[in-house]
This record gives structure tokens, sequence and C-alpha cells, in this order.
């Protein structure tokens, strides 16, 4: 079967990268999320991101550290959108470059991935289910204070709780396992 | 004392930052700490790691509510070979006798959730052994185009529906066949009602030799271009870049030696405004081109037209 009418597909190297921009958009949209806490942006930088690797397909190596490339690119996506959209309570632009300087490995951060099942189930059921709605449904505090019967305020000390105690668990049992 | 109200200054503020509660005064403060201490900077990483691991978690937990199923599916087939397709409640118990540890996540109440209508728009299974594909891309709605043709489904191939199944031809230049599909909107109307308009696909796909990996891929891209005018877009990578409302690509790699030869893949793209065209891509290839002689295939093919509605307020 050919199809002679038909203009030659783009180049591999495009398909690629974007094979492995999908194998490990989770490790690049930590990365992001980490440096562009706003789910909105967040999703903005991924899809310019996308884009940018896309586009420079044929500067990536192949069997080089494709995440620490993507997030390369990623880092320069944040400070762009940052500089687009100069909002006044966010962080510094030096403090996100500072931050981006330090990134952890993708690899350290997926350790943290095991532990978590077993933290989140120290939880309460109620916290859970902020947790889901705050995660999952992106409902603000306001949202989730009417249908938990809460105050906002409180919805926000019960979450900010439950991720210090969250962080304080995975710590606590990734150093045990090392 | 002192050095715990610190950290507990800091932990409180980088929590606020990732949660985007920040206020000026605060953000310029937490900024001057990230500046200036390393410590500072590891304690920031690690809070947005869990915020990280939490989202990840709480929409894959959404996801198997709802569906009680993963992206990837091994699919029954009539031949009741291989394995069962895995419903909703099954789904709970098997995960949670691999990992006890996700049960939880089904006891998440889906409260009043939003009302969606759904639509199937198109359902190709290949029956028809005549099909002519006309070239490699559609320049017309609702006409598939591609390197795909029918061929009826046997023992070793057993059509997921019907009696026949889409047979890839072997990529030649590239590393993926594809078969790919026009939709225009134009055709289905909005709702009035205020409301969120996705696309969904699903497709089920098959390698004859589970030995080799294989990579499938469902691609969607949105364009607010009429369908006659999408083919040289997508054909010019700078352009399609420049040009396309929303993108996105589902890649699925088989593991080597896996038993069952299908496999349901599922993408869905929120329809962005301005769209008139949806451009399906649906494609097959050996994850080392060149280095395996698998077949390929493709059977079941669904897409939905969802609109969600704002959600019923709770009780």
């Amino acid at each position: 079967m050919s199809y002679p009418d038909d203009r030659t597909e783009g180049p591999d190297a495009t398909e690629e990268v974007q094979l492995l921009f999908v194998r490990h958009e989770n490790s690049i949209r930590a990365f992001v999320r980490a440096l562009q806490p706003s789910l909105a942006d967040a999703d903005d930088v991924m899809q310019e991101t996308f884009l940018t690797v896309s586009r420079k397909a044929t500067s990536f190596e192949p069997g080089t550290n494709f995440v620490a490339w993507a997030c390369g690119i990623a880092r320069l996506k944040v400070l762009e959108n940052f500089r687009l959209k100069k909002r006044a309570n966010v962080l510094s632009e030096a403090a996100i470059s500072a931050l981006a300087g330090d990134a952890p490995s993708p690899q350290s951060l997926s350790e943290r991935e095991d532990p978590l099942e077993g933290c989140l189930e120290r939880l309460t059921p109620k916290v859970r289910d902020l947790l889901w709605r705050r995660y999952s449904r992106r409902q603000s505090s306001e949202e989730m204070a009417e249908a938990a019967g809460m105050t906002a305020n409180a919805v926000r000390v019960a979450l900010s709780k439950a991720r210090v105690t969250l962080r304080d668990c995975i710590n606590s049992q990734h150093q045990h396992a090392r | 004392m002192k050095e715990k109200d610190h950290n507990s200054e800091l932990d409180a503020l980088i929590d606020a930052c990732l949660d985007g509660q920040l206020s000026e005064e605060k953000a310029d403060r937490l900024s001057r700490w990230i500046e200036g201490s390393s410590e500072a900077r590891e304690r920031y990483w690690q809070m947005a790691a869990v915020h990280g691991l939490i989202e990840q978690s709480m929409q894959s937990a959404s996801l198997k509510a709802a569906t009680g199923q993963e992206f990837v599916t091994p699919v029954k087939t009539d031949e009741g070979f291989r394995w069962s397709r895995i419903n909703a409640v099954a789904a709970g118990l098997v995960i949670g006798l691999l990992s006890a540890s996700l049960a939880w996540a089904y006891a998440v109440p889906l409260i009043n959730p939003s009302p969606r209508e759904s639509k199937e728009i198109v359902f190709e299974s290949f029956e028809d052994p005549e099909m002519k594909l006309a070239g490699r891309f559609p320049i017309i709605a609702n006409q598939w185009s591609g390197a795909v043709r029918s061929v009826p489904g046997n023992e070793d191939v057993p059509a997921v529906e019907g009696t026949c199944v889409g047979q890839f031809s072997a990529p030649t230049k590239s590393k993926f066949t594809y078969a790919r599909y026009l939709i225009d909107l134009d055709e289905h109307p909005e709702p009035g009602e205020e409301h969120v308009r996705s696309v969904e696909v699903e497709a089920s796909f098959f390698t004859s030799i589970p030995e080799e990996s294989s990579v499938f891929q469902i691609r969607l891209g949105a364009f607010s271009q009429d369908p006659g005018a999408v083919r040289p877009i997508w054909n010019d990578h700078d352009l399609l870049f420049d040009t396309v409302l929303g993108h996105v690509g589902r890649n699925y790699t088989t593991e080597l030696g896996q038993r069952t030869g299908w496999h349901k893949l599922r993408a869905n793209i929120e329809v962005p405004p301005g769209t008139r065209s949806i451009l399906i891509s649906l494609g097959a290839g050996d994850d080392e081109p060149g280095s395996t002689t698998s077949d390929h295939f493709v059977d079941a093919v669904r897409v939905r037209l969802v609109d969600t509605f704002a959600p019923p307020p709770d009780d």
C-alpha cells in the first residue's frame, strides 16, 4: 500500500523527543510546579516547554539525560512566564533562578513517591478529602470550606498541617529506607 | 527553640507560596530567604516535592475512582483468551491486592460530580473490507486517511469489535505508521449553558509479536482553521507549533513478553476557545525501528464529544 500523494513525515528527532517528553512528563511537571506553583501558569509553562522541546528536537543528543535537558528549557519558560505575568505576590526572579540552580535530581524526587501512599493513609478521611478537592478538583479554600462545613481559614490551616505532616513522614521513611 | 521557630516560619512561608497564598510582603520575605540560604532552598524543594506528589496521587485516584481503569487496559477479546476487562470493582480489588496502600483512593467520595453530556460521534472497527483510506492525511472531515487497511480478525489477531481489524502498513521512512481523522466542530453545535467541551478518544492497539517492543500513540490537535486547511499546517513543524491551539499526545510502549497483544489507550483534549477542527492521529511503530518485525493493528476506535457543566452546589 503506497501513498504517493503524501509528503514525508516530520523528522524522527521530533517524534523521539515528544515520546520522551510524554514518558517523563511527571518529572518535568514536578520541576515546573515547584518553580511555578500556580496550576494555570504551570499548565501554560508545560505547554510552552513541550512546543519548545519539539522545536529544538535536533539539538537533543540521544543517550544524554532528557529530563535534565527538558528541565533546562522549562526553567527558561518559567522565567519567561514570570516576566510576562509580572505579579507582586510571587517569588522574585533571583529567587526562582537560585531555586532552579539547586533543583534536586528527578531521581531523588521520584524516590519519595514510594513512601507517599503509606503516609497518606495516616491522614484522616476528612483531610484526604480536602487534599483531593484541592489537587484533583482544584477547588479554592472557599469552595472546600462550603462543601466541608468549615471556614476557609480552617481549610487552609488543615491543608498546611497535612502537607507538613506528609513531608515529615516521607522524609522519615525515605531516610529509614536508605 | 529559636531554630524551631525559625524553621516553622520558613515552612509556613514556603507552604503559602506553593499554595498560591502569598501576600506581597511575605513574597518579598521568602524571596530574600531563598536567595540567601541554601538551607531555605532545600526546605523549599522538599515541600515542593510533597505538593507535586500529592497532586499526582490525587489525580490518579480521581481517574481510577471515576473509570475504574488505568489509561492503558488489557482488552477482552471474543476468543476469551488472555486478560479480562477489569471493571470498576475488580480494579479496586486488584490494585488493592497489588498495593494495599492505594485502596483508600476508592473511598474518596465523588460528591456532586459535574454533570456531563457525552455523545459518541465516531465509531470505527474497520469492518468494510473495501475500505479505502484516501491519502495519508485527511483533507475533509469525517473520513479516515492513513496507511491502514481492513483485514479479517483471526485466532492470532481476534477482533475487539465485529469481525475485522485495521492493519497498519509497515513503516518506511518514519518511526510510526498512522491513521488520521478530522472532526469539524461546526457540525456539533455547543450547548447554551456554561460548559467545558472536550474530545475523548479511545482505541485498541495490537502487536503481533509481544516479544518485541512496540509503541502506540494517540495525538490530538485543535485548530482554528477549517478541516481543509489543517494538512499543510500539520506537515510543517514550525508552522504547526506556532498555529496549533492545543495539542495532546499519549504514547504507550509495550513491555517485552506481555501475554496480551491488545492494549486500549485513551486520550482527551479540552477544546480551546475558537477551535474549528480536531485532528485525531493514531500511530503504531517499533520502539527500535528496523530491528523488529511486528505487525500492528487497531480496532474499536471511539470518539466522544463531552460537555461538562458547572457542578450543582453541595448540600
